[in-house]
């Protein structure tokens, strides 16, 4: 394969991944809330973009398609995959369109996932440790079979879901531009993320998760700081599951409920990145992106026969293809129980705070050595 | 009513139970969601298949699906009873094994390091995939997927419910074994749970090293023992759902055994039941995972009957959620603090509240 392509392959994973678990790295790194139903709000993201953003593009193009608003409406959903691809070649067209729907979609995301995080925060304020992982994850399964069996949102077939609309139809090269577009969006929460951790609310949200009662006696607002972090976190999943879905290497041509909804992919798959990164740290958290994206895509999904081939599974009577499936769980697992072993504060462990920046910091040591 | 839906609920509800018994029993002697759990009923059902599978080829044994009279009834069962026993040793032992291997190899050296519940939580999840990942390469394995085509029609998922027994009642209905098997079983289990516990020297000890562990160690109780007994108990049921899935044809919600399916779908269910039942109490535990099957069942079914809208029957996991916010949110003990506390008693048999006599 192409070695630019994969370049693109692993720069849309890696920004992806790192924008998903910098929102989990929020809940359960920095507030301690352990969210083991992150994909439902990633889920979001994708229902953002496949289904209302598909609509309103549809609805916005209909004349031009010449047929009714309210036809155009009904066809997104009931003949999608011949309706779509005409939606994406008239998309193509239009820049301006094509852009503010991208900027829509990303808000009307942030603000569902950040809704459905302050709903979820509501057991989150009355419940600790295990029932709120417990809870959260039956939350996510529950919403997963609704979305999963209710045609009227994402499609009749689970598997298949609805045919995106390309949204980056106008650059000429969708692929490339929306991974150029998911790297800025990663930078940009990386920045945010580094700020954060050091502002009085990011240092607020650690000091609840490490006493929670001293914090209390400080007159902070235990549920506030909660509620807070459920919100922002979340929609930061949500962010992820937006730009993702805008993507080609990420999520094809379709966006499926099966996919979005996955578990592994993105509740699983961030908890081990955070972990192995190093809870609540921020540059663990990157840097173990890049090299997870690195090993997932590289090896694992891309040379995954060569691998087996070289390895002469066959010989052992091992099926090489559900051999190639298997080595992806062999490695999540093993990751994280060695981490857990053998390095549990991660590979960049907790930073302390600067509360100044480093500049300062340097001017008032020089000042009182002088 | 529908009577094999009926026994089919019966069974689901059975393998639930038997999990969320194992489930709260790791979670009152460990202090963990073990997260695995569903996924080590799969190593019961694989090693129940794999020993009937060399047992049959050994000892050639061949099927008989001929129907037989006894008395009014019809039966035909394909295989000795010994066919049986071999498989439910196989489901007993790679169940067993399993979680012994999750106890000592993983939760106890984490332990002993000083991880707190969420990090022993997330180990549970990582030799969750590590399991999965196993039984996916097993699966396939060209050895194994040979030694069972043999005895029966797999692909890459397995279902054995050819090899169980069938009765034909004079009326006409068709009762398969495991209908009856299964709920007897967990009756079983239950009340040689009820005498380990309540009856023995041994339940003394397990309860008090469940109550207070320093405590119980300072009396000279050895409480490493006692939880690996625990475990092993939770590694035995789930072993036995195992078996109990392997022999049931694809109904009450419960698919075809293979690496993924169906731990991934009935793990919050089972969850759901430890929980409902309240995930400090042994007996709420089986109580509940009964319930949450009939439940998930039985309810959409109404409701499917009575708006006629028959898609309702899919959304049956949506009912086991809402029962666990519910049960988290306003009676957080479950069932059994529901039981405990009187206030189900009290409100049955309105028998006046004297001071001092509650909550015993």
């Amino acid at each position: 394969m192409d070695v630019w392509i994969i370049a693109q392959m692993m720069a849309a994973f890696i920004a992806t991944y790192y924008v998903l678990t910098a929102g989990l790295n929020k809940k359960a790194g920095m507030t301690g809330i352990p969210d083991f139903g992150h994909a439902m709000f990633f889920a979001i993201g994708g229902i953002v973009v496949g289904h209302i953003a598909a609509r309103v593009a549809a609805v916005i193009l209909a004349p031009e398609l010449g047929i009714s608003r309210a036809e155009a409406w009904r066809n997104v959903l009931e003949k999608n995959t011949q309706f779509m691809p005409i939606v994406n070649e008239h998309l193509a067209q239009h820049p301006l369109l094509s852009i503010s729907l991208i900027v829509f979609s990303i808000v009307v995301a942030m603000i569902l996932g950040g809704l459905l995080g302050w709903l979820a925060s509501y057991p989150a304020l009355r419940l600790k440790g295990d029932y709120l992982a417990i809870m959260l994850l039956a939350a996510s399964e529950g919403l997963r079979v609704f979305v999963t069996y209710t045609t009227s949102i994402m499609g009749k077939t689970p598997t298949v879901g609805l045919t995106r609309p390309t949204l980056f139809a106008f650059t000429g090269n969708p692929p490339l531009w929306s991974t150029v577009f998911l790297v800025v969006i990663a930078v940009l929460v990386f920045v945010f993320a580094e700020r954060f951790y050091n502002s009085p609310s990011g240092r607020l949200f650690r000091a609840v998760r490490d006493d929670e009662e001293s914090a209390e006696a400080l007159g902070k607002d235990v549920a506030k700081v909660r509620r807070d972090a459920m919100i922002i976190g979340s929609a930061l999943a949500a962010l992820a599951g937006a730009i993702a879905s805008m993507n080609f290497w990420m999520t094809g041509s379709s966006i499926a409920p099966k996919t979005v909804f996955d578990r592994v992919l993105w509740t699983f798959w961030p908890w081990a990145i955070m972990i192995v990164g190093g809870m609540s740290s921020n540059r663990g958290t990157a840097v173990t992106t890049i090299i997870i994206g690195a090993l997932i895509i590289g090896p694992i999904r891309i040379y995954k026969d060569s691998i087996t081939r070289m390895l002469h599974v066959s010989a052992l009577g091992i099926d090489p293809g559900y051999f190639a499936n298997a080595l992806e769980y062999f490695l999540i697992g093993f990751l994280i129980l060695g981490m857990l072993f053998f390095k549990p504060s991660g590979i960049i462990p907790e930073p302390p705070s600067w509360t100044l920046s480093r500049n300062k910091i340097k001017e008032i040591l020089r000042r009182v050595t002088e | 009513m529908d009577i094999t839906l009926f026994t089919g609920t019966l069974v689901y509800a059975s393998v639930l139970s038997l999990l969320s018994l194992g489930i709260t029993l790791i979670y009152m002697t460990t202090k963990v969601f073990n997260f695995a759990h569903a996924r080590l009923a799969l190593v019961g059902a694989y090693g129940a298949a794999i020993a009937m599978a060399l047992y049959i080829t050994h000892a050639g044994i061949k099927p008989n699906f001929e129907w037989r009279t006894f008395g009014p009834l019809q039966y035909r069962a394909p295989y000795p009873a010994s066919v049986y026993i071999i498989g439910f040793l196989g489901a007993l032992i790679g169940g067993i094994a399993s979680t012994l291997v999750e106890y000592y190899w993983i939760l106890k050296p984490l332990q002993a390091r000083g991880a707190d519940s969420l990090k022993l939580m997330i180990a549970t999840l990582a030799y969750d995939f590590i399991v999965m990942a196993f039984l996916m390469i097993l699966n396939t394995h060209a050895t194994i997927v040979h030694m069972l085509r043999k005895i029966s029609l797999i692909s890459t998922s397995m279902n054995f419910a050819s090899f169980d027994l069938a009765i034909k009642t004079p009326g006409g209905a068709l009762i398969r074994g495991d209908h009856i098997v299964a709920p007897a079983l967990l009756l079983a289990i239950a009340a040689g749970i009820f005498v380990l516990l309540f009856k023995t020297t041994m339940g003394i000890k397990m309860r008090a090293s469940i109550e207070n562990p320093p405590l119980a160690e300072v009396i000279g109780i050895n409480v490493d023992r006692i939880y690996a007994i625990s475990w092993i108990i939770a590694g035995a049921t789930a072993g036995i759902a195992g078996m109990l899935i392997l022999l049931q044809p694809s109904a009450g919600g419960l698919k075809p055994v293979s690496a993924s399916s169906p731990a991934d779908e009935i793990v919050v269910s089972a969850f759901a039941g430890s929980i409902v039942g309240g995930v400090k109490s042994i007996f709420g535990s089986l109580g509940g995972g009964f319930l949450i099957g009939f439940v998930e069942i039985y309810v959409t079914k109404f409701i499917a009957i009575a708006t006629g809208y028959t898609q309702v029957t899919k959304y049956s996991k949506v009912i086991s959620m809402l029962a666990v916010a519910i049960t988290l949110l306003f009676a957080p003990e479950g069932l059994a603090g529901i039981i405990k506390e009187g206030r189900l008693r009290g409100f049955l048999r309105r028998r006046p509240r004297l001071p001092g006599r509650r909550g015993r």
